[in-house]
C-alpha cells in the first residue's frame, strides 16, 4: 500500500556516511537530479533519505511500491462524496506541488503504468501529467525524486528497464566496513564498544554464509535490533536469537547451527 | 573342497548368537548423539569453515579429512546431554577451523609421528577460535578438563601408545609436545613396533591427509569392459585410508592359506596375495563384511560383480553419497502388470534422497551455463512475462483506480428513490495471476550419458532445467525439481534437487553435480512426483518429464510392459487433476512418448539446442492457460 509519511523532521536522524554519500546527495538535490539508491535490505537507504531531508530542511514524502501499486494510487483519484465526485491528490502529486523530497522505496516493484507517470518528472520537463484529472503539474522548486531498489533479491522480476535507469544518478550502498559498522552501532543505539565489536564480528561471520544458501545476508539493521534488545535488558544470546537468527531463517536445523555460533560469541 | 554344510552350521549358530547378543553397545542416557545434531552441526561447521564442509559420523574419535569433518557418533564426557551437546559444538568448531586454516596454508605433516602433527594442527585451530570467538577459550578450558579426567593414565599403557598418550594429555593441558624433537624421534623409532593404539582425543580429533593423495591412481588399469555390479552393500565411514600396493608376481603363484582368509585379507592387509574363491555375490559374504576394517585401499584391475560400497567420497559430488536415506525410508508403490491387467501391490520401492550439496563444482557449472545463455535467459523471461501480462478490471470495489460509472448510476438512482447505500462504487485493476505448482522430473539414467550432435543428453537436459528454474524463480513461481534413476524395482531413487519451499540458488549447484546412473523406471518416479504435487496446495498442478522417453530397467521393465505402466501412472495423475507433459531429445522417443502421454502432451525435439527453449515455452503456455 501507499504509505504517506509526511514528515518535516525536526531532530536530525542519525546517519554515518560511509563513502561521501551525503555530499553527493546534497549536490544532486542542488542540481535537481533524480537519485537512485541501490543496496541490500537494511543497509541504510531509507535512513539516508530521512537524514538528508532533515538536513536540507525539506518535507519528505515516502511511498513504498509493490506490484499492485497503480498510477492512481500515486497521482490521485476521483472520490464519490454524496451526490458528486471530488478529486483527491495522491502522494506524488502533493510532493510535486509542494516541492518536497519524494522517496519511492522498492521502485523496481512498481507496475509499468507507475513508471510511465514518473518518467517526465525525471528529466528537464520536471512535470507530472495526471491523465484522470487532465492536469499538468509543474514541479515546485526544491522537488527531488529519490528511488531505491535492492538488486540482489528476486533478480529479474524487479529489474529496472535501461530507459528508466539512465534517468537517475545512482548511488550503490553495501554493508559497511567493520570499523564503521561498530561506530554505527554505537551511534545509533548507544551500546558500549565491546558489545558493538562482538556483534559486528558475528555479523561478519554470518555474511560468509554463501554455502548455507540463505536468501539474504544479515544487515546492519539486524545488528542494531540485537544491540537495542540487549540495552533494553534482554540476555545477549536471547537478543541475538530473536533479532538475528530467527530473522534470517525458518529452517530449524540451520537456526540451530547459527545459535551454535552465537553461543560462542556471547 | 566342499564346505557347504560346515559353513551352513556356522552361519546358523552365528545368527542365533546375534539374536541374543546386543547388536550395538547402547549409549549411556547422558550422552549426546551425533545423529540428533548432525544437520545443525553441519550448518555451524560451514559458518566456521566458510565452505560447504560435511559432518559425518566416525568410528572412533574421528578428525578432519579434506572437506569431511568426522565426529564421534556419541559424546558422553560430561554429566548431562546438554553439556555433551556443547562439547559437540566445540569439537565441530575445532575441526572446521582446522579445515579453514589448512586452506590458507597446508599444514606440515610429521611422517612417523602424525599424532603430534594432528595435535599441532588442532592447537592452531584452537588459537584461531580464541581470537575470533570471545566465549570460546573459557568453554574450551572446561572441556579440556572433562576430557583429561576421562583419558587413561599413561602409566597403564606401554611403549609407543604411552608416549602418544602422554603427548596428548600434555597438549590438552596447554603444552606443545610437537616441539619436542626427542619425542618425535622416539615416536618415529617405535613406529613399526606399535602396541595397541590408544584411543584418539575426542575434543581435538586427528588430521588425515586428503583422500585424493591417499588414493592417487598409480595402480593397474582396469580390465577391459565395464563390470556390472550386481550386489551392493553400505559400509560405515572410515577415518583413515592408506594405499596398499599389491605385488603382481605374488598373485601369480598364490598359496592357499586357510579358509577364513577372505575376511583376513580384507580386514588387515599385511602383504601376500591369494586367488579369489567362493561365489561372487555379496549377500553370502555380508556377515563377514560387517566386521571388516576398510582402512586399506587396494587398487586392482580385476572385474568384480559384487561391491561393498564404502562412502569414501573420492568424488564429493556424487548425489548418491551426499545424502542417502536409511533403508527404512523407502516408499512402496504399485506397478501395473499389463499382461494380467492388474496392479502388483507394493512392487517398487522409491527412496527419496534429499540433496544437501549447495555449492562447489556444481555452482561453477551453473554460473558458466548461465553466463553462456545470458541472452536466451533474458528472452525466455520476457516471453514468459508476456504470457502472464494483462491487467483485469474488477468492478464494484470499495476503493480503486476509477469510479465505476455503472455502479454510480445505480447508486444515484437508488438514493434518489430513497433506498440503497451500497458504497462499492470503484473499479480496481488487478494483475492476473494463476495459482499453480509445477514439478520437473528429470531422467538421469545411464542412457543420458549418450551423445547427440556433439552434446551429452544429460547436459542438454539439465541446462534446460537450469534456465527454466531461473526464469520461474524470477517470476516467483512455485517449482519443484526431482531427478530419478532406478536399480531394479527395489531401488528406485528420486533426488530432491529443489523442493517447493527451498530457495532456487540451492538447486543450481545440485543440478551441476548430477551424474548419469542406473536405469529408467519412469512409472514409480511419476507416482512419487504425483504424490508430492498432490500435497502442494494449488489451483493447477503441472508435471514436466524430461527424459529419453524409453522406460527400461534390468528386471524386464521395458517394451509393452513399461509403456503400459507409465500410461497407467499418468492416468492416476490425471485422476488427481495433475497435467503431465513430456519432452525428449532422442528420436526413439517418437515411438514411445505418444502412446504414453497421448496427443499434444509431448514434444520430441529435432535437435538438442532446441530443448531449453521448448521446455520454458511449454511451461509458459501451460501455466498461462
Amino acid at each position: 500500500m501507499v504509505e504517506d509519511l509526511y514528515s518535516k523532521a525536526s531532530a536530525l536522524p542519525y546517519y554515518r556516511p560511509v563513502a561521501g554519500e551525503c555530499a553527493l546527495f546534497e549536490k544532486a538535490a542542488e542540481e535537481g537530479l533524480p537519485l537512485l539508491l541501490k543496496g541490500p535490505t537494511g543497509c541504510g537507504k531509507s535512513r539516508l533519505v530521512e537524514h538528508m531531508a532533515a538536513r536540507l530542511g525539506r518535507p519528505l514524502v515516502t511511498v513504498s511500491c509493490h506490484d499492485e501499486t497503480s498510477a492512481a494510487d500515486l497521482t490521485g483519484r476521483w472520490l464519490v462524496r454524496g451526490g458528486e465526485t471530488q478529486w483527491q491528490d495522491g502522494p506524488v502529486t502533493r510532493a510535486v506541488r509542494e516541492g518536497a523530497i519524494l522517496y519511492m522505496d522498492e521502485f523496481a516493484e512498481a507496475r509499468s503504468d507507475v513508471i510511465v507517470v514518473i518518467h517526465p518528472l525525471t528529466d528537464h520537463r520536471r512535470t507530472l501529467y495526471i491523465e484522470r484529472h487532465d492536469e499538468v503539474v509543474k514541479a515546485a522548486p526544491g522537488f527531488l525524486l529519490v528511488v531505491s531498489f535492492n538488486p540482489g533479491y528476486q533478480r529479474g522480476l524487479k529489474e529496472l528497464k535501461p530507459s528508466t535507469r539512465q534517468r537517475f544518478v545512482a548511488l550503490a550502498m553495501g554493508p559497511p566496513e567493520p570499523a564503521v559498522e561498530i561506530e554505527i552501532l554505537e551511534g545509533e543505539t548507544g551500546t558500549d564498544a565491546a558489545t558493538a565489536r562482538r556483534l559486528v564480528a558475528l555479523g561478519a561471520k554470518l555474511r560468509e554464509v554463501e554455502p548455507l544458501g540463505l536468501a539474504e545476508m544479515p544487515s546492519t539493521r539486524l545488528l542494531v535490533s540485537a544491540a537495542r534488545l540487549m540495552l533494553a535488558g534482554v540476555a545477549p544470546r536471547a537478543a541475538c536469537n530473536a533479532a538475528i537468527v530467527e530473522a534470517l531463517t525458518d529452517d530449524v536445523e540451520i537456526a540451530d547451527g547459527l545459535r551454535d555460533l552465537v553461543a560462542l560469541a556471547f | 573342497m566342499d564346505l557347504d554344510w560346515e559353513e551352513g552350521i556356522f552361519r546358523g549358530l552365528l545368527s542365533l548368537g546375534r539374536r541374543f547378543a546386543p547388536v550395538k553397545p547402547l549409549a549411556p542416557p547422558h550422552a549426546a548423539l551425533l545423529a540428533d545434531h548432525q544437520a545443525a552441526l553441519t550448518t555451524f561447521a560451514r559458518l566456521i569453515a566458510a565452505e560447504p564442509v560435511r559432518v559425518l559420523p566416525a568410528r572412533e574419535a574421528g578428525g578432519v579429512r579434506g572437506p569431511d569433518l568426522l565426529l564421534p557418533p556419541t559424546l558422553a564426557l560430561a554429566a548431562d546431554p546438554a553439556a555433551n551437546r556443547e562439547l559437540y559444538r566445540l569439537r565441530t568448531a575445532v575441526s572446521a577451523a582446522a579445515r579453514r586454516l589448512s586452506r590458507l596454508s597446508p599444514p606440515e605433516l610429521l611422517p612417523g609421528a602424525q599424532e603430534l602433527a594432528s595435535l599441532r594442527i588442532a592447537h592452531a585451530a584452537v588459537g584461531w577460535l580464541c581470537d575470533e570467538l570471545p566465549r570460546f577459550s573459557e568453554a574450551w578450558k572446561v572441556a579440556c578438563r572433562l576430557e583429561l579426567e576421562a583419558r587413561p593414565a599413561p602409566t597403564s599403557l606401554r611403549g609407543r601408545a604411552r608416549l602418544v598418550e602422554e603427548a596428548r594429555q600434555d597438549a590438552l593441558e596447554g603444552g606443545r609436545p610437537w616441539e619436542d624433537a626427542a619425542l618425535i624421534l622416539a615416536l618415529r623409532r617405535s613406529y613399526f613396533r606399535q602396541g595397541p593404539p590408544s584411543s584418539g582425543v575426542l575434543l581435538l580429533g586427528e588430521w588425515f591427509p586428503e583422500l585424493e593423495e591417499a588414493a592417487a591412481d598409480t595402480g593397474t588399469a582396469p580390465d577391459a569392459g565395464s563390470p556390472e555390479v550386481t550386489s551392493e552393500a553400505e559400509a560405515p565411514a572410515v577415518e583413515n585410508l592408506h594405499r596398499v600396493e599389491v605385488d603382481r608376481q605374488e598373485l601369480e603363484d598364490a598359496v592357499l592359506m586357510h579358509h577364513f582368509e577372505k575376511t583376513e585379507t580384507l580386514d588387515e592387509y599385511r602383504g601376500g596375495a591369494r586367488d579369489m574363491d567362493g561365489s561372487d555375490n555379496l549377500d553370502e559374504q555380508l556377515e563377514a563384511l560387517r566386521e571388516v576394517d576398510l582402512g586399506a585401499l587396494v587398487r586392482d584391475g580385476t572385474q568384480t560383480h559384487a561391491a561393498l560400497r564404502a562412502d569414501l567420497s573420492l568424488d564429493l559430488d556424487i548425489p548418491d553419497a551426499a545424502g542417502e536415506e536409511s533403508a527404512s525410508r523407502g516408499i512402496p508403490y504399485d506397478e501395473w502388470d499389463v499382461r494380467r491387467r492388474r496392479y502388483r501391490p507394493g512392487w517398487c520401492t522409491v527412496y527419496p534422497i534429499h540433496e544437501r550439496v549447495t555449492g562447489g563444482k556444481g555452482g561453477d557449472w551453473a554460473r558458466e551455463a548461465l553466463a553462456r545463455h545470458r541472452r536466451l535467459h533474458r528472452e525466455l523471461r520476457l516471453r514468459l512475462e508476456r504470457y502472464r501480462a494483462g491487467l483485469r478490471l474488477i468492478p464494484r470495489q470499495l476503493d480503486g483506480d476509477d469510479v465505476d460509472i455503472e455502479a454510480l448510476v445505480e447508486y444515484q438512482a437508488a438514493s434518489l428513490a430513497g433506498h440503497g447505500d451500497d458504497p462499492r462504487l470503484y473499479v480496481k485493476s488487478h494483475r492476473r495471476r494463476r495459482d499453480f505448482a509445477t514439478t520437473v522430473l528429470l531422467d538421469v539414467s545411464l542412457s543420458t550419458d549418450s551423445w547427440n550432435e556433439g552434446r551429452r543428453v544429460l547436459d542438454v537436459a539439465r541446462e534446460a532445467v537450469l534456465l527454466l528454474g531461473e526464469v520461474a524463480h524470477e517470476l516467483g513461481d512455485r517449482l519443484q525439481v526431482l531427478a530419478f534413476a532406478s536399480h531394479t524395482r527395489n531401488r528406485c531413487h528420486v533426488f530432491h534437487l529443489k523442493d517447493f519451499r527451498e530457495p532456487w540458488p540451492l538447486a543450481r549447484g545440485r543440478l551441476g553435480t548430477l551424474e548419469p546412473q542406473g536405469y529408467t523406471r519412469i512409472g514409480p518416479a511419476i507416482r512419487y512426483a504425483t504424490d508430492c504435487l498432490a500435497r502442494e496446495p494449488a489451483e493447477r498442478r503441472l508435471l514436466l518429464l524430461v527424459s529419453d522417453g524409453k522406460p527400461s530397467d534390468y528386471d524386464r521393465y521395458e517394451g509393452r510392459y513399461g509403456i503400459a505402466d507409465v500410461r497407467q501412472a499418468l492416468r492416476e495423475a490425471e485422476r488427481r487433476e495433475i497435467h503431465a507433459h513430456a519432452l525428449a531429445v532422442d528420436a526413439v522417443a517418437r515411438d514411445t512418448l505418444p502412446p504414453m502421454f497421448g496427443p499434444g502432451a509431448w514434444h520430441v525435439l529435432p535437435h538438442p539446442d532446441a530443448m531449453t527453449e521448448a521446455l520454458t515455452s511449454v511451461y509458459g503456455r501451460l501455466t498461462s492457460r
